[in-house]
């Protein structure tokens, strides 16, 4: 255990060291491409990858990034995940098929989705580890210090799945009374949530718990108005704060159904004064990344304000409450595009057109 | 472990070409400042500017700016403007958003095709097509938007319509639900600047050599001559003494994206230095071929380079020049040269003393220069954000939705009140004016043929009582379905045997 800890904190201290790299967004194009902005959204570079991008994350380090898309293993489609190594632009297949790559926050492990459970890489050697096998399909969200590991699942019952780093395990399945539901980690708790008609939840969950802690109740407008279709919401979390946003841009999309109905925007909720906020009004959310200290909240827009703008990704200081649109917006190609943070150190950042055109043994 | 090879074949990226602008007619102090971690610099003529870029004007200064789309802004005393959107699309389209954050702006342009074309001042923008000449005025408090001729669509948070000739809008950002439609224009001193530039670029006879391009082509008139030539037909000669070289007065300039950057001091030298090629005639002397190319270059030259030295020249039209190959028309004399520090930002020719006798023997032929270090400090930089476009934050919840214990003497405090610079509030009323009832316009959302993967967390509310779209072949359910998650993601197979992807 000692060992364990000791362990965690040097590799913590040493991505705490990494925070210092400069902030880079990255936008993933569908259609193959991954561009890098700085935190004003100025262009610095690109690279070029394979179609069919589904996902990009990035290491801790800011070295190396975590691709899924289109794989001859995953039967010619979508999606195998591969690793990018950011000095050499090599590539490298880790598995078929797969989404996503989800690194932990420590630099230890990367996570992804497998037929029986939870796959685990060595996310230094990337070697595969020993599946964690569990019931669900999940969306994985590894504990900041890098010793948990939580998934929530809707299918068959909502419920949150802990899994132990330490015993490459999982140990607890805490159902969720009220589904669907959502998580996302704000600072070093985990918030899930679930929408419903005039009662929102919000449950607080620590890994060590047992059960569920009663739901606060959050207060919303009621999102579906006149419009009889269903909402998609995503969540992201930051420090003491979490951002909600309807989403837009995937194939349920209810301005075809409803297009004078939705209202946009983001809702920002303080942990701290349950204080819940609209910001960015009429912004149609795709997808959304915000910065540990949830002061940058980046954004890419469906559309955005005209048809013929394709996609806009900006930059949104919620600290004011305002979207500034005008010194951090930029408009990209039209399609499906992905969004990650990450600190990447200048010497790795590409400038210009680059391609991931390597081989790769492993 | 078997060892894998995986091939990925290089994929062109399909990012548009980037844009660029030229600072023209100037008088007074003006500045720029190209990103955010650059320190303002005076402007010159003829320098380039891209996305970003912030002008600005001091006391009775007054700047042109030159867009690639034959638009043309014009800043008057004491105003500062952003470069906002100016983006080209793969499809060729263009993206242009100006923001005016005080002072007054001139704006004259047309959007081409799909293009899409938005000025905004604080608290409105107007989006225009067929072509339009405005004034726009970003004061404190009020914001004025003036259309002196062709019509623009004006639209604010509570109001949008189209604004025709001789007629202005005055808002105050603070409250959009007020605004006041004039049906004059008052004159200010200053309009009779703008009109007058705008004969001049209008009326350039160079637009029918060089059709594809739309912006300098006024100075080529004045500063020049139309000859015609054996093999590039129509081709330009500048009014230079003799001697002259292209290339010579000026110097380069570090752009990311498009390398050392020629800004010429010749008051014509936009065009014939970031597009086509110069070729030196007997009989002739330098001619410029514009070339069908729309590209922007930073200036198509040979370099010639030792440790402390840099030399460059013309390329020939159609030359597609290697080193360590001698240019075609390289000669000493065609050659300019400057002192060059590795890591130097600009290249300035200027006062340059010690040029070579035998340049071949101290210096050799290169495609371009190093790269100067990548300053990592600009990834940090912050602008302060523009009053121009800023959106409004409506909270929907004043009071606390849940139940919180009491922390610190800070948390009690109410929320501090919204910076009123950003923050438009709650909409107060009905417009006081409104010209014309906004179009009924359906926003056409971009159709991705994915589900939501669960991995994204993003979740699917389904309304009470909602009845799922049932197939007409297939048999009605007996209850409405409950919500459940999005569907899964494709279900893992076994890997097939490695092999390489294409």
């Amino acid at each position: 255990m000692r060992t364990f800890f000791t362990l965690s904190i040097l590799l913590l201290a040493a991505a705490a060291a990494r925070a210092e790299d400069p902030l880079v967004v990255l936008a993933a194009a569908r259609t193959g491409h991954i561009e890098f902005f700085d935190a004003n959204l100025s262009p610095l570079g690109a690279i070029g990858v394979n179609q069919l991008v589904e996902s990009v994350t990035a290491s801790p380090d800011g070295r190396r990034l975590y691709v899924a898309q289109e794989s001859q293993r995953a039967s010619g489609a979508c999606c195998g995940l591969f690793s990018l190594e950011l000095d050499s632009l090599k590539m490298c297949l880790l598995t078929a098929p797969a989404l996503f790559g989800a690194p932990s926050p420590d630099g230890r492990f990367l996570f992804t989705q497998g037929d029986r459970g939870v796959d685990i890489f060595n996310a230094r050697t990337l070697r595969r580890l020993p599946t964690m096998t569990a019931p669900g399909t999940y969306n994985l969200q590894p504990s900041p210090n890098g010793r948990w590991l939580l998934g929530v699942t809707n299918s068959p019952a909502p419920s949150v799945d802990i899994f132990d780093l330490q015993a490459k395990a999982m140990v607890r399945r805490l159902p969720i009374p009220a589904g669907p539901a959502t998580g996302a980690w704000a600072g070093d708790r985990f918030c899930i949530f679930s929408y419903g008609p005039g009662k929102s939840q919000l449950w607080s969950v620590k890994p060590e718990d047992t059960e569920l802690s009663p739901a606060k109740p959050i207060v919303l407008p009621d999102l579906h108005g006149a419009c009889n279709e269903p909402v998609l919401l995503t969540m992201v979390g930051a420090a003491d704060r979490l951002y909600l946003a309807e989403a837009f841009g995937f194939k349920l999309d209810r301005r075809r159904a409803c297009p004078d109905t939705p209202r946009g925007g983001i809702y920002a909720i303080n942990l701290s004064t349950g204080r819940v906020d609209q910001i960015a009004v009429g912004v149609r959310v795709n997808r959304m990344a915000v910065t540990p200290d949830g002061d940058g909240l980046y954004v890419l827009e469906s559309i955005g304000r005209s048809p013929q703008r394709g996609v806009s990704l900006m930059r949104i200081d919620p600290a004011k409450r305002n979207g500034v649109f005008n010194s951090a917006d930029r408009i990209l190609e039209p399609g499906d595009w992905n969004l990650t943070l990450a600190h990447i150190p200048p010497a790795l950042i590409p400038r210009g057109n680059l391609h991931a055109a390597s081989s790769c043994s492993r | 472990m078997k060892r894998l090879a995986l091939w990925l074949l290089p994929i062109a990226l399909s990012a548009g070409q980037a844009r660029y602008a030229r600072v023209g007619d100037f008088d007074g102090a003006v500045q720029v400042q190209l990103q955010a971690a650059d320190d303002w610099q005076p402007a010159r003529r003829n320098l380039p500017l891209r996305e970003s870029s912030w002008v600005r004007t001091e006391g009775a200064a007054r700047v042109e700016v030159e867009l690639d789309d034959g638009s043309v802004l014009r800043l008057g005393p004491d105003s500062l403007a952003e470069l906002s959107d100016y983006t080209r699309l793969s499809t060729g389209q263009r993206i242009t958003l100006i923001s005016l954050d005080h002072g007054l702006a001139y704006f004259t342009g047309a959007a081409g095709g799909k293009d899409s074309l938005v000025v905004a001042v604080p608290g409105a923008q107007v989006s225009i097509g067929q072509g339009a000449h405005l004034r726009l005025e970003a004061r404190d408090p009020l914001s004025l938007i003036a259309a002196t001729d062709g019509v623009a669509r004006f639209s604010s948070p509570t109001a949008e319509f189209d604004l025709t000739p001789g007629q202005m809008v005055k808002l105050d950002p603070g409250h959009p639900a007020r605004f006041v439609l004039n049906r004059e224009i008052p004159p200010l001193e200053t309009d009779r600047w703008s009109e007058e530039r705008d004969k001049v670029l209008l009326s350039t006879t160079s637009a029918a050599h060089v059709p594809s391009l739309g912006y300098g082509l006024a100075d080529l008139d004045a500063y020049g001559v139309w000859v015609q030539s054996a093999d590039f037909g129509a081709v330009w000669k500048p009014k230079a003494p003799a001697g002259w070289a292209p290339f010579r007065n000026g110097e380069w300039r570090w752009y990311d994206g498009l390398g050392y950057t020629w800004i010429g001091d010749d008051p014509w030298g936009w065009l014939p230095y970031h597009y086509g090629r110069w070729m030196q005639q007997e009989g002739a002397g330098w001619t410029w071929a514009p070339g069908e190319s729309t590209v922007f270059k930073p200036g198509e030259v040979y370099w010639l380079k030792s440790a402390r030295l840099v030399g460059w020249g013309a390329l020939a039209p159609g030359e597609n020049w290697k080193p360590p190959d001698q240019p075609r028309q390289y000669l000493n004399a065609n050659t300019t040269y400057a002192g060059y520090t590795p890591e130097s930002l600009e290249i300035d020719p200027a006062g340059f003393a010690a040029r070579p006798r035998a340049p071949l023997a101290a210096a050799v032929f290169v495609q371009a220069l190093p790269s100067p270090p990548f300053p990592a400090a600009r990834l940090d930089a912050f602008r302060p954000p523009l009053r121009a476009g800023g959106t409004g934050a409506v909270s929907v919840s004043t009071d606390t939705a849940f139940e919180v214990p009491p922390a610190s003497q800070a948390d009690a405090q109410p929320a501090p009140a919204p910076d009123p610079a950003y923050t438009n509030g709650p909409p107060e009323a009905p417009p006081v004016v409104i010209v014309q009832a906004p179009p009924e316009e359906v926003q056409v959302p971009v159709e991705v043929d994915v589900p939501v993967p669960v991995y994204t967390g993003i979740i699917v509310v389904y309304p009470p009582g909602y009845k799922a779209p049932v197939p007409v072949s297939a048999p009605a359910p007996k209850t409405p379905p409950k919500p459940v998650a999005p569907p899964p993601p494709p279900k893992p197979k076994l890997p097939e045997p490695d092999r390489p992807v294409k």
